[in-house]
């Protein structure tokens, strides 16, 4: 997990880039709870996204989860070939794992997400 | 006198069609995440019906003339393709917070454990499944990738089987199968979950009986096919089999139980009437 990355608390990683966007991805608990993931859905590129919409979906054997924008703005680009290699996701969550990159439209919601203290407190606190 | 603090509350709901039901069980999910508690809803279908997981192709359903004249429903639970007619739903909502909202094995776990533990009190030999990759019981089928990233495709990492009751999850309830010598068994009980914002919604299908109204070729034998004598396991007699679960349900969630009078109304906040159009509409159900 690096020191860059934000949380939102429905277990989407943000991190912040260089050149303005904001890479987004689900975080390491969130792969592991669901286990044996089988499908995915991507969104379009250049759909503009409020946070906290539905931006894709993801089944595991027993369960399909939303996967939410945790920042506004536009979407500029998404992990086309993840859907078919998902054990990337429990690999390498926070790297190769990356799901979309977003334009954000306002990238003070960044700094209103959780830290990585904030977020392993939440962790610690679910049920398993 | 007003209901105890995390009480499980049950509702009995009578037979409705597909998008009715499903719309029903989404508020559920969404009453549970407001009153953060467990809720249960029992239900059963009006006419026979094909449910499909909420990744699974329409064009695989119309692709065989098995389920011509069955009506269409898309869930938005996951998993694969029910036959409904012989069956009972048991719904279950749990707020993300409580203790069985962690991983979705959890949920399954209590809920197939009560039914195990009922059937078993009925001198039936049922256990939970160790299972098994779901595409394990469909070997030499190839994967269909698609990578498109363009909204609405889906890709498939391999060809599951497209019913429910043919594959195999850990966890699913299973009977001997009495046709055969060699230690098959039949699942009996299997679930799927939609793991929404504040609460996990569980559809769970109890089949009953072989619902004659399909081909042999889609046609899995339920409990009274495999326990018997003939007519004792479906309904109205089945109701005290799933009365029994849901009071064992409640004793593995250390919850009192509430059984409701009368039916599930779905409050204000719970989007149900839109919710029951989306569900009717021709672009949900073909959506994949």
């Amino acid at each position: 997990m690096t020191a860059d990355v934000r949380f939102a608390k429905s277990h989407e990683w943000v991190r912040p880039e260089a050149d303005g966007l904001a890479t987004i991805g689900i975080s390491a608990y969130a792969v592991e709870a669901l286990t044996d993931l089988v499908f995915m859905q991507l969104p379009a590129v250049g759909r503009q996204v409020k946070a906290g919409e539905s931006i894709g979906e993801i089944e595991s054997v027993k369960a399909v989860s939303d996967i939410y924008a945790p920042v506004s703005g536009e979407i500029v680009a998404v992990n086309a070939s993840l859907p078919d290699r998902l054990e990337t996701l429990g690999k390498d969550p926070y790297g190769e794992g990356w799901i979309v990159k977003i334009r954000p439209a306002d990238a003070t919601e960044i700094d209103r997400l959780l830290d990585r203290a904030a977020y392993e407190a939440i962790i610690g606190s679910q049920p398993h | 006198m007003p209901a105890p603090l995390h009480a499980i509350h049950a509702w009995w709901d009578p037979p409705a069609d597909g998008p009715t039901n499903m719309a029903l069980d989404e508020a559920l999910a969404t009453e549970a995440a407001l009153q953060e508690a467990v809720l249960v809803r029992i239900s059963t279908w009006s006419r026979p019906a094909l449910s499909l997981g909420a990744f699974q192709a329409l064009e695989d359903a119309r692709a065989s003339t098995a389920f011509a004249g069955l009506g269409i429903v898309r869930r938005s639970s996951g998993g694969g393709a029910i036959v409904h007619g012989s069956d009972i739903t048991l719904c279950v909502a749990v707020p993300r917070g409580h203790r069985c909202g962690g991983t979705p094995q959890v949920l399954y776990d209590v809920a197939h454990g009560a039914l195990v533990e009922e059937l078993r009190f009925r001198g039936v030999e049922a256990s939970m499944s160790a299972g098994r990759p779901v595409w394990a019981s469909a070997p030499g089928i190839p994967a269909a990738p698609d990578s498109s990233p363009i909204e609405g495709a889906v890709t498939r990492l391999e060809k599951e089987p497209f019913l429910c009751f043919d594959r195999r999850a850990t966890g699913d309830v299973v009977i001997p199968d009495p046709r055969w010598q060699d230690g098959r068994d039949c699942k009996i009980l299997g679930s799927a979950q939609r793991r929404l914002r504040g609460a996990i919604l569980q559809h769970g299908t109890l089949l009953l009986a072989a619902n004659r109204g399909v081909p042999v070729e889609v046609r899995h034998p339920g409990l009274d096919d495999l326990v018997g004598p003939e007519g004792s396991w479906q309904l109205p007699r089945a109701v005290d089999v799933v009365r029994g679960w849901l009071r064992r349900l409640a004793a593995g969630l250390g919850s009192p139980l509430v059984e409701a009078e009368g039916c599930f109304e779905p409050g204000p906040e719970s989007g149900f009437e839109s919710a029951v159009a989306r569900f009717q509409l021709d672009s949900w159900t073909a959506r994949r």
